[in-house]
């Protein structure tokens, strides 16, 4: 009987102790990422970002028809065909065609059924708001250059607006086949560390 | 007399041709894609969709009669939907559901693509015979990308980390005392 109450003991105090150790090792390791998951996730970033230039797929036979506006080979999702360029906040990032989440890993991704420069039609591009993607998208000013440089030419446009929107006012970033306007958006504020269902856009037209 | 009627029978013929069904071209299909259709009394359509079939056959070539087929299993997609009354498919059923992967299924293969739905990211892969992928395409598009970080879950299992160990030393506090 003593024997058993001894047993019952030992397991009850094993079972605490278990618990106790779980808690504190999730409070430990909670903590850790709380604190450190930023610079980490950064560093990995860079690692992706450097390990991408070898890695990712980079277009190169992008044609554009100037007759007809239209290009005449798309680019594979997925993959880089411009570098967006944004002097007045250091902003300098590669651009890939498509916008999952595998691909917003690697830089900027554009909206597939959005136009490409020198298309004529709306751009809407979009990026993580970490410090190596666009964090600093939203210290942009009015009158800003944007320059996107694809193999088929070079395109600079002028910041004319920007807004900060809902993730659901999809039609604060209209997609119209008219007018070349390029949209770039990044989660805002910036600096948040939980999900934000606000968009920071900035919209931009091409220079004459 | 021979020769006339021989005349007669070449213009049929002809005829018979050039009145035969409408064959739909690469622009059609691309102009069928990019279709906003009513289904259920609401306007439904797939910008994205339109890019992926603009973007393939920039690449590849394409039957006018498998274009026809391609757009008979499209009016087919929304014809299933407007009898089960909804455009949202999650509300489908699982044969309906079913009918539509398999019709979609069939219409890549025509035009020699495969479609492949990835339960992860909940989005429809598009790929060339050629082993390209020309698109990727979210089920249902009602928001923007997320662009952000998100920590949440790590806030969360700190906090109640934190609460539970909490707990667990004003116990042991509150026992030893």
């Amino acid at each position: 009987m003593l024997n058993q109450l001894k047993k019952k003991g030992v397991l009850k105090a094993t079972i605490f102790e278990i618990i106790v150790a779980f808690i504190c090792s999730s409070l430990i390791i909670g903590l850790f990422f709380f604190i450190f998951y930023s610079p980490i996730k950064e560093t990995f970033q860079i690692i992706d970002i450097v390990s991408e230039k070898s890695n990712k797929k980079v277009l190169k036979d992008v044609k554009l028809n100037l007759e007809t506006k239209n290009l005449e080979s798309y680019p594979e999702y997925g993959t880089k065909y411009a570098t967006l360029s944004i002097p007045s906040v250091n902003i300098e990032q590669p651009v890939y065609y498509g916008d999952d989440n595998e691909t917003l890993k690697y830089g900027v991704g554009q909206y597939i059924a959005s136009y490409f420069p020198g298309e004529g039609g709306s751009i809407l591009y979009m990026g993580h708001n970490t410090s190596n993607m666009l964090r600093n998208l939203p210290n942009v000013s009015l009158g800003d250059e944007i320059i996107v440089t694809t193999n088929y030419g070079t395109y600079h446009y002028t910041i004319e607006d920007t807004k900060i929107i809902k993730d659901t006012e999809l039609d604060k970033v209209p997609i119209k086949r008219e007018g070349e306007v390029l949209m770039i958006y990044t989660c805002y504020p910036t600096t948040t560390v939980v999900y934000t269902p606000y968009r920071f856009v900035v919209y931009a037209s091409l220079k004459k | 007399m021979k020769k006339s009627l021989k005349l007669i029978a070449v213009f049929i013929v002809s005829l018979c041709f050039i009145s035969n069904v409408h064959a739909a071209t690469k622009q059609e299909l691309i102009d069928y894609a990019s279709k906003t259709f009513t289904v259920a009394g609401k306007s439904i359509s797939s910008p994205e969709l339109a890019a992926i079939v603009k973007s393939y056959l920039a690449d590849n070539e394409i039957s006018s009669e498998k274009a026809d087929q391609i757009i008979a299993k499209g009016n087919k997609i929304i014809e299933i939907m407007n009898t089960a009354g909804t455009t949202d498919l999650t509300k489908l059923s699982s044969s309906q559901k079913n009918e539509i992967r398999t019709l979609a299924t069939d219409a890549a293969t025509l035009a020699g693509a495969t479609i492949n739905y990835d339960n992860t990211s909940k989005r429809v892969v598009v790929k060339g015979s050629n082993g390209k992928t020309y698109g990727s395409a979210p089920i249902t598009n009602t928001k923007l990308a997320a662009t952000g970080s998100d920590y949440t879950i790590y806030i969360a299992v700190s906090g109640l980390a934190l609460v539970v160990a909490s707990s667990a030393a004003y116990r042991k506090l509150k026992n030893n005392a």
